[in-house]
């Protein structure tokens, strides 16, 4: 009997693990999947090669790592171990603030000391950026004007300088600090240029309004705030574009706590239990029936921040067309392309009758995401002076593919073009004008 | 390949075992000498045949030793023997030491340095290469007769459990085990408790408290305050134990799974009340092979009493060599065997005095200054660490409130010292050496080790991998 009974052990310890391996392979129990970026190794096919050199193993060991059976199991009940026992995250790209309050460790880096260094070298250094970035979207906001384009900044708001009565302590930050949200409004103010400073209206709003600005456990505005707050970016625009927009009112907010859950830095703990949240509030968009109101084009070139009024913003109402260039990269609601590298840049600035760079505290380091440069460039030279610097820039590239060459060179020209076109480097406005933007405006609907 | 990793856990253990039980018992040493060569080509595929072809060399050297009757020739076999062994130690382990010194010594006289290209270490070499030489020594003592299947010496020398970080398995512990051993559903239950003892120690101890060792000893030392320095220290201390007692812990649990018993390595090291006792209690295995092969050999304690101290410093100046190719190592053994020297010269009756509490507090300040030189490999950073040990300098307490660091190095040090009292010897006693437990105890036993071996495996994928310590000696 005793025997037995070890032995019926002994088998269910190897059934076990036989179970694991069958999962890996099979997947024959469906297991939610982590949340967040999840990195897809490859296993390297058995070779004599690849075993002398120990790649094949090390690859094994990895692709193990990420596809053993069961996996996603395992790695969350270590995380709530590690969440309730230690109170500590294994994700280090989360920072744990007070009354279980989450930080992206950008913001926490950012707060403490700038994400300065991350881009350049010194403070000086970040200045010379903003200024030049600057002087680019004055160039480039005067040159719109003359075609009645109406191009501003959204500074977005943070939640780390919102509310930093939550925030971790400082993990041992103390260089030098450069924040260029606070760097901007002034260049900005000295040149002109259209901008709104949603941070400072949240700081006004905060303790004012009855409903959280952010959520205990996300990283961007609420629904709820971003609504309300894009309705003032609505009027600024109305009011410095002089157009009149349909406009929309937040309507009667409501408690509910699974709608859009607010919650995308928890989410990436990869938790059993979930953290309790700050009580969150929606609100349904009030629509205004204007049939006079004016319905424009606008291209949206920013971070991720935006992702939360397409679903709180009544959009497709007030514009007829919001074309949103995440990162000046990828290319949403537009089903022409899906990337900007295959856009016609001065055919779609001079097509918008908006353009909004949407940035928060933390993303404006990278500032318009060479999108001002390039759009300077085309917008005051013509297409094939610019094709044949990016064919000598390319021939000097050492790249064996073509393809490569020319986007090696095309990232050198359009992030950098005053150093090819010296009349770009001056403060004054450029008078050259790309020869193909009457045509593109003879076309135009507006 | 490493015991905590994913390709051993979730494949090679499972597929060994089944094909292992599977077999019929005359073909499972068989069954372990492929795993074994599979296990040690998957981790170092250029030198398995190095190891193969020393293995094979040594079975027949040793054989040939055997059958003849002239002794000289005798001393010459075994010589070649152990030449063998020896010299693939000496290449790879102490090659690029040799030389970047001697470059070092000829750069004085001006002259151009000797070029080696860099020698990579094979894991593991320091273990076998001991194991074979105590194969080649007992046999030629007369102590065992030589093995009479090269298959069955290839697995003495090869065994996976034991093969690249211990325990150093004299061949006359386990020659009937080889050819003939006892297969039991408890020894196999037994075994698999000791190995999750083991794989507890290392992946959810050693690794914790290594994390905060890392980070700790990569920050400007010279500046370190001392409770920093002294909580860094102690986790080192607990992270080398728990990590290399870790690694014995697995690989004698394996081996009773096969059948084998393999010899005890650790016997709570840090409750020892001098440092003679603390090498009885460390690496026990080790220091056996250091006694009977190098200590005896050059004289024992038969002898004048300063001829005595010098064998000491010598087995230990040697025993800090073996654990590594620097002056570090060298230094480390220097200072053990200065503390070995003086408590024959006195110390142990001071000891003897002041009572066991306080014995094994001084040892243990002893041993965690010693893995201080044996932790840095930079000797000048060592002794500016431990100055700092004794600057008493308060001023800039240096670790952060890390509860997982401070819940796992209080249970290290709770583990470390519970021996001490009656009632955590019985704990152990029943937990590492009971060889039956009753049908419910056995039950529970399970569910334990299989929870605790499930989380482990959640552990080391939602951490990191981290190799055992050990492994480069």
């Amino acid at each position: 009997m005793k025997n037995k009974i070890y032995v019926i052990l002994c088998l269910l310890t190897l059934g076990l693990f036989v179970l694991i391996t069958v999962q890996e392979q099979t997947h024959f129990i469906e297991v939610k999947p982590l949340n967040g970026v999840l990195y897809e190794p490859e296993k390297k096919p058995i070779a004599i090669a690849y075993m002398i050199d120990g790649s094949y193993q090390q690859s094994l060991e990895t692709y193990l790592r990420y596809n053993f059976g069961f996996r996603e199991l395992f790695i969350k009940s270590y995380n709530q171990y590690i969440w309730d026992f230690y109170h500590k995250t294994l994700n280090y790209t989360i920072c744990i603030g007070k009354d279980n309050w989450l930080y992206g460790l950008d913001e926490v880096v950012n707060y403490y000391q700038s994400s300065v260094y991350s881009y350049t070298q010194s403070c000086a250094e970040m200045q010379h950026k903003c200024d030049l970035e600057a002087q680019r979207l004055y160039k480039v906001q005067h040159i719109l004007d003359e075609y009645g384009n109406f191009i501003f900044v959204s500074m977005l708001p943070t939640k780390t300088f919102l509310y930093p009565e939550y925030m971790p302590e400082n993990p041992g930050l103390s260089l030098e600090p450069f924040h260029a949200y606070q760097y901007y409004p002034k260049v900005f103010d000295s040149l002109g240029v259209n901008y709104v400073n949603v941070q400072e209206i949240f700081q006004n709003w905060k303790g004012k309004v009855d409903f959280p600005l952010f959520p205990k456990t996300g990283k961007h505005w609420t629904y709820i705030a971003s609504g309300y707050a894009f309705d003032t970016i609505e009027r600024y625009i109305e009011h410095e574009g002089h157009m009149n927009l349909r406009n929309y009112k937040m309507g009667g907010k409501y408690p509910d706590e699974t709608e859009y859950p607010d919650n995308d830095l928890e989410a990436v703990l990869n938790l059993w239990r979930p953290i309790k949240p700050n009580q969150n509030y929606y609100a349904m968009p009030v629509l205004d029936d204007d049939s006079t109101a004016y319905k424009p084009t606008i291209i949206v070139v920013g971070d991720s921040f935006f992702w939360n009024l397409t679903r709180s913003v009544p959009l497709s109402y007030i514009f007829s067309n919001y074309y949103y260039w995440y990162y000046n990269s990828t290319v949403h609601f537009n089903p022409k392309y899906d990337h900007t590298s295959d856009a016609d840049i001065l055919f779609e600035i001079l097509n918008a009758k908006i353009i909004d760079l949407s940035y928060s505290p933390e993303q404006l380091f990278v500032f318009s995401n060479d999108f001002l440069p390039k759009a300077l460039l085309y917008l005051t030279h013509d297409d094939s002076e610019i094709d044949s610097t990016l064919s000598a820039i390319a021939a000097t590239v050492e790249k064996e593919n073509e393809n490569e060459r020319m986007e090696e060179a095309r990232k050198t020209l359009f992030s950098a073009p005053e150093h090819y076109f010296p009349d770009l480097a001056t403060d004054s406005v450029p008078v050259t004008r790309n020869s193909r933007i009457p045509e593109i405006l003879a076309a135009r609907s507006f | 390949m490493v015991f905590s990793s994913n390709v051993f856990l979730l494949y090679f253990l499972p597929l060994f075992l089944i094909c292992y039980f599977v077999c019929p018992k005359r073909f499972r040493n068989y069954i372990i000498l492929l795993f074994s060569i599979v296990f040690y080509a998957w981790g170092a595929p250029d030198f398995i045949l190095w190891l193969l072809g020393s293995t094979i060399a040594n079975f027949f050297l040793v054989k040939l030793m055997h059958k003849t009757e002239k002794k000289p020739l005798k001393k010459l076999y075994c010589g070649l023997a152990i030449a063998v062994s020896l010299g693939l130690l000496v290449y790879y382990k102490y090659a690029n030491f040799l030389i970047d010194n001697l470059n070092a010594l000829i750069s004085v006289f001006g002259a151009n340095p000797i070029r080696l290209a860099k020698v990579l270490l094979p894991i593991g070499i320091s273990f076998f290469t001991f194991q074979s030489i105590t194969y080649v020594l007992d046999t030629y003592r007369g102590h065992n007769e030589p093995m009479k299947k090269l298959s069955d010496y290839m697995v003495y020398i090869m065994m996976f459990p034991q093969l690249i970080a211990g325990p150093i398995v004299r061949y006359c512990d386990i020659e009937g085990e080889i050819r003939h051993r006892e297969y039991s559903s408890n020894n196999c239950l037994h075994g698999l408790f000791r190995f999750v003892i083991g794989l507890s120690k290392k992946v959810l101890i050693a690794d914790v408290i290594g994390a905060q060792v890392d980070t700790l000893l990569a920050t400007n030392l010279s500046v370190m305050d001392t409770g920093t320095a002294w909580i860094a220290i102690a986790a080192y201390t607990m992270q080398l134990y728990f990590d290399f007692a870790g690694y014995s812990d697995m690989a004698i649990g394996l081996g009773k799974m096969m059948g084998f018993h393999f010899p005890e390595n650790f016997d709570n090291p840090y409750n020892s009340a001098s440092i003679t006792e603390f090498w009885r209690r460390w690496h026990i295995t080790l220091g056996a092979f250091m006694r009977n092969y190098l200590y005896i050999p050059l004289g024992g304690n038969r002898c004048s009493k300063r001829r005595m101290y010098f064998n000491l410093w010598v087995v230990f100046l040697l025993s800090g060599l073996w654990h590594g190719a620097s002056w570090n190592f060298v230094v480390w053994g220097a200072y053990h065997g200065l503390w070995l020297v003086l408590e024959r010269m006195g110390l142990k009756k001071f000891y003897e005095k002041i009572g066991k509490v306080p014995s094994v507090i001084i040892t243990f300040i002893i041993a965690m200054v010693g893995w201080a030189i044996f932790r840095i490999e930079d000797l000048g950073q060592a002794f500016t660490f431990i100055s700092r040990l004794f600057a008493f300098d308060f001023s800039s307490f240096g670790i952060k409130a890390d509860a997982q660091f401070y819940t796992m190095l209080i249970i290290a040090l709770v583990f470390s010292f519970i021996t001490l009292f009656p009632f955590g010897k019985k704990m152990q006693d029943a937990v590492y050496y009971k060889e039956e437990y009753s049908i419910a105890g056995t039950i529970v036993a399970w569910v334990v080790a299989v929870f605790m071996l499930l989380f482990c495996i959640a552990a080391i994928n939602a951490v990191g991998f981290s190799p055992f310590i050990y492994f480069r000696f």
